[in-house]
């Protein structure tokens, strides 16, 4: 079998096939999704237009999972809305809503149980808006070697928004919160495709809660959510990998114990040591909830295998981010890491947003690896080599682009 | 946290529609053609019943036996999926590529 593809498999798209544009003759265009090769062995997906969104990278269709093209990324520091990313677990995704019904009900350890409509919300609680990266868990995990179980991803899993909301801790300052409380969890409309199935549940601690970071957001970037990235309502936790952010939210509980459900007791760990990590190929002997993104910096100006004019500066640009302190440096490497060369940050939209970075390279002829690593400001940088986990989570590998320079 | 980072905002309404009953229509499944096999029906029948066939379509290639037997075992025992013994055995070694 060929390295980069699957052939046991052959997909075809079953009632694609556009009738305006096939009675114009091009029946066979229409029906034929593009196609994409991401990186790695077995990559090749489609591009299919969901509901509010561009094409998008077709991971799986029950439940839909869709990764935003990088080339997406160079666009500008947010992500448009009918690009961001779309992750579900369970197939049993709301389609339908009537916002007379909704109600985001807030229950368990509270003085004043509440049950708040949409409007409600947006009436009775002063806005916050920040900007803030939600990363999939699993973003790049179609990268790492060996090879991991689950979605396989490139580095498209993530998105960069402008997200206007409720702060949680307003809500619970409403409800009032009775001593005992340790955990809430949250839950949404999305269902499990059989009883048997643990509902999507997650779970953040108390203290976390009221830190005034997490927001019950019901806009992105100037509109309402996407029905695909959480409509009505979702779960913004800043600086927190996307499992946290809970679309579609209907139901907080405050409980007197840690949350035991699937997805915060069995899936979603990470490795409980310095690195997250353990060799390749070995199991953790112990390990904790996901939680905090580590930094990450890409280039996105221009795309690994690009042609440059070579002996005269290029300009390179791309963004970084972390799980919160802000980024303190950039670096570029055009000697595989021996030296670095300090990019100038650009605009400041937050400590939980992209950053973009700018530099001018001079590139010689022939084939150059751009290697970029960012720093946070609390003082965590990107390894050389990447770290490995059971589960493909939290990538950081510094990333290498090629470039060829030509006269 | 910083206080720099939660700004507030004039209250602005985002209601439009908000009496309105929106409904969304997903994209057609894409239909996944499985690898001959005597057991490619049972697969797809098996695996289909929660999710698309794009799950195993997209896994990445010759990932042998253990592989496949601990996602079996992931989907009956995690998710309680359906699957007998003698069919997840049957199913794991399908999806290893054995018995071809």
């Amino acid at each position: 079998m060929p390295e980069g593809r699957n052939e046991r498999f052959d997909v075809t798209r079953r009632g694609f096939a556009l009738g305006t544009l096939a009675s114009l003759g091009g029946a066979a265009s229409a029906r034929e999704a593009r196609r994409i090769e991401l990186p790695f062995a077995n990559g090749e997906r489609s591009l299919v237009a969901y509901p509010q969104k561009r094409p998008l990278i077709l991971q799986t269709a029950r439940p839909p999972q869709l990764e935003t093209p990088f080339s997406v990324f160079g666009e500008g520091l947010l992500t448009p809305n009918d690009a961001f990313f779309v992750r579900y677990h369970l197939s049993g995704l709301p389609t339908d809503f009537n916002l007379a019904d909704y109600r985001l009900t807030i229950s368990g350890l509270v003085e004043r149980p509440l049950s708040l409509s949409l409007a409600e919300l947006q009436r009775d609680f002063a806005p916050v808006e920040l900007v803030a990266v939600n990363q999939c868990s699993g973003n790049s995990r179609g990268f790492v070697a060996p090879r991991v179980a689950g979605g396989q991803l490139g580095n498209g899993a993530m998105g960069n928004a402008r997200w206007r909301g409720v702060p949680l801790r307003a809500l619970l300052e409403r409800a009032g919160v009775k001593p005992g409380a340790r955990q809430l969890s949250f839950d949404g409309l999305d269902a499990p495709a059989t009883p048997a199935t643990p509902d999507f549940v997650k779970a953040l601690d108390l203290d976390h809660a009221m830190s005034g970071e997490p927001l019950l957001a019901y806009a992105m970037n100037g509109a309402a959510l996407p029905f695909l990235n959480g409509f009505p309502l979702r779960l913004v936790v800043p600086g927190y990998y996307g499992t946290y952010w809970v679309k579609h939210l209907s139901s907080i509980q405050l409980l007197d114990h840690s949350f035991d459900g699937y997805w915060m007791a069995k899936a979603y760990r990470i490795p409980d040591n310095g690195c997250a990590c353990v060799p390749a190929g070995t199991r953790p002997e112990k390990t904790v909830p996901i939680n905090r993104l580590n930094v990450r910096s890409f280039i996105t100006s221009h795309a690994s295998g690009s042609r440059v004019r070579a002996g005269r500066p290029l300009a390179l640009r791309g963004i970084a981010f972390d799980g919160g302190t802000g980024i303190a440096k950039v670096e570029v490497s055009v000697d595989g890491g021996l030296n670095w060369r300090p990019a100038r940050l650009g605009e400041d939209l937050g400590r939980f947003s992209f950053r973009e970075w700018r530099i001018d390279l001079p590139v010689a002829a022939g084939e150059q690896q751009l290697l970029v690593r960012a720093t946070s400001i609390g003082g965590e940088t990107q390894p050389l080599d990447p770290l490995w986990n059971p589960s493909g989570y939290r990538r950081n590998v510094i990333e290498r682009t090629l470039l060829t320079g030509f006269a | 946290m910083r206080g720099a980072v939660l700004v507030l905002l004039p209250a602005a309404i985002l209601l439009a529609g908000a009496d309105k009953r929106i409904a969304y229509r997903l994209p057609p499944e894409p239909q996944v053609r499985m690898p001959a096999g005597a057991d490619a029906e049972l697969t797809a029948a098996t695996c289909a019943a929660c999710h698309s066939l794009d799950y195993i379509r997209h896994q990445p290639p010759n990932m042998g036996r253990a592989f496949w037997n601990a996602e079996v075992a992931k989907m009956r025992d995690a998710y309680g999926a359906a699957i007998d013994e003698a069919d997840g055995q049957r199913i794991a070694a399908y999806l290893a590529g054995e018995g071809k």
